[in-house]
């Protein structure tokens, strides 16, 4: 099987170089001239009547190309900075929140609780998946009150910033925090890259631009001595527990 | 009977023109190569993509470089197509030898490789303007090319690639017409030595020779270099070509 994958590219190119060689041999075909004098002739009309037609076509379309805009719109915005594709995980297991990850948090919720105990519970989305990154930050004032925070890194498509992101739904009921894995939002996107002949001198790469997905961290913040108890399914991180 | 000897210049002039009309097929067939490199180019040459449980993202990558991949390939088999009999015997409609007979056909290489690479260029213009008005679709990066120098040597470039495939099919054209075992033996012996080279070695020879040209970053020395190859595998046509007047 491998050797057929190996030798696939080759009878492509080949199955490619067989019909470009049949399309000249089909449409470039030769006439004698002094044999066929009023068919050639018509031939020559007829040819040079529509590469007319499809040079003033292309022409046209290079004209209305330079009115193109080189950025999309909508789904995408500003390019990414360098400080965006730190690793929030790592800080938090280190306990190191700076103010600056403030403007990660894209959702931030309270709650009232009674008593001395509390089960978070996480609900997988519709393809049985819960890939929640979970952050429990224990030793904190807060009184009768957990605080969730959702935290995303920027997602980038090629440098290029995604907006349109899914927000994990948290509720509390009866002592119990649930945390719904958001279903898969799929986005497609389409890029133009410019030529080989134009990327060769411009030393655009653009093939080792790639897709970052960022971070998705849910923090929650409990009063310092509540008891918490989650289900199998959370896979639950401590804030400065390499420490 | 005339007494005035026409230059050599005139007759390769006469002759010049004449094939721009006569290989006219030529450019029928580089329209229609074209337009299914454009058809195929509609839909997407490349993708990418990534995905959590969370988001899933594909990008579809769009290019032109069908569409300049099949005007090269176009280039090396017409070029090796008017080296054959059909062609060179039209060559006797007018006065000729062998070398004002050459440099015609080189120079309508030449021409072929200058029309080739600005239809190929523009032709990418015309898969972005189609895909922007016809297709939806997110697009994210549109690569327009930024400004006029950049666009001239991006032709520049196409039109050297095609031009140098162009000197290397006529000189494989030129070779095989030596002899008829030729036909078979010469891509059999350029197949089978690359084959063999590529499994005795780590080195590629194909890429290592693709990349003298493809992978060139200053578009001065690319033309130095298309200029220099194509300039002696034309000369080694016409020397070739020469010895094959003689045998006859």
């Amino acid at each position: 099987m491998s050797e057929l994958i190996q030798i696939l590219p080759i009878v492509l190119m080949a199955a490619i170089i067989g019909l470009i060689i049949f399309i000249i041999m089909r449409y470039g075909r030769h006439k004698n001239q002094r044999m066929m004098k009023g068919t050639q002739l018509n031939f020559v009309k007829r040819v040079q009547i529509m590469f007319a037609i499809y040079v003033s076509v292309l022409i046209i379309s290079a004209g209305v190309y330079f009115f193109i805009p080189s950025e999309g719109e909508s789904a995408v915005h500003e390019q990414i900075g360098n400080e965006d594709s730190r690793y929030l995980f790592e800080s938090f297991l280190e306990g190191n929140i700076p103010a600056s990850y403030d403007k990660y948090i894209k959702e931030k919720k309270s709650y009232v609780y009674k008593g001395e105990q509390i089960t978070l519970k996480g609900l997988p989305n519709q393809e049985g998946m819960f890939d929640v990154n979970l952050f429990v930050d224990d030793k904190t004032e807060l009184k009768n009150t957990i605080e969730a925070m959702y935290y995303q890194t920027p997602v980038a498509v090629f440098g290029r910033k995604v907006t349109q992101l899914p927000i994990p739904q948290i509720e509390m009921r009866s002592n119990v925090m649930t945390i719904h894995n958001p279903e898969q939002t799929e986005i497609d996107f389409s890029l133009f890259k410019k030529e080989f002949p134009y990327t060769q001198f411009t030393g655009e790469n653009w093939w080792d631009d790639h897709i970052n997905l960022g971070e998705q961290i849910i923090l929650i913040r409990v009063p310092n001595g509540l008891e918490l108890k989650f289900s199998t399914e959370m896979n639950v991180n401590y804030i400065g527990e390499m420490n | 009977m005339s007494l005035t000897t026409p230059s050599m210049a005139s007759v390769i002039r006469k002759q010049y023109k004449y094939k721009l009309r006569s290989y006219i097929g030529m450019f029928n067939s580089l329209m229609m190569l074209q337009v299914l490199a454009i058809l195929i180019s509609l839909g997407a040459t490349g993708g990418r993509g990534s995905s959590n449980s969370w988001i899933s993202i594909n990008v579809d990558y769009y290019s032109g470089d069908t569409v300049i991949g099949f005007t090269i390939i176009w280039g090396f088999i017409s070029a090796i197509i008017i080296t054959t009999k059909a062609y060179r015997e039209d060559d006797f409609v007018l006065i000729t030898n062998r070398l004002s007979s050459n440099v015609s056909n080189m120079l309508f290489l030449v021409s072929g490789s200058v029309i080739g690479g600005i239809t190929a260029i523009l032709a990418g213009c015309f898969i972005r303007v189609i895909r922007y008005f016809v297709f939806d679709s997110t697009v994210i990066y549109y690569g327009n090319v930024s400004n006029v120098q950049e666009m001239f040597m991006g032709l520049g470039a196409t039109i050297m690639f095609i031009l140098l495939l162009s000197s290397l099919g006529y000189f494989i054209g030129t070779v095989v017409q030596l002899h008829k075992s030729l036909v078979v033996l010469v891509p059999v012996i350029i197949i089978g030595f690359l084959i063999a080279q590529g499994s005795l070695s780590n080195d590629y020879l194909l890429l290592d020779l693709t990349a003298i040209y493809f992978q060139e970053t200053s578009f001065l020395l690319l033309l130095c270099k298309v200029i220099v190859s194509a300039g002696l595998l034309f000369s080694g046509s016409i020397i070739i070509s020469n010895r094959m007047e003689v045998k006859r």
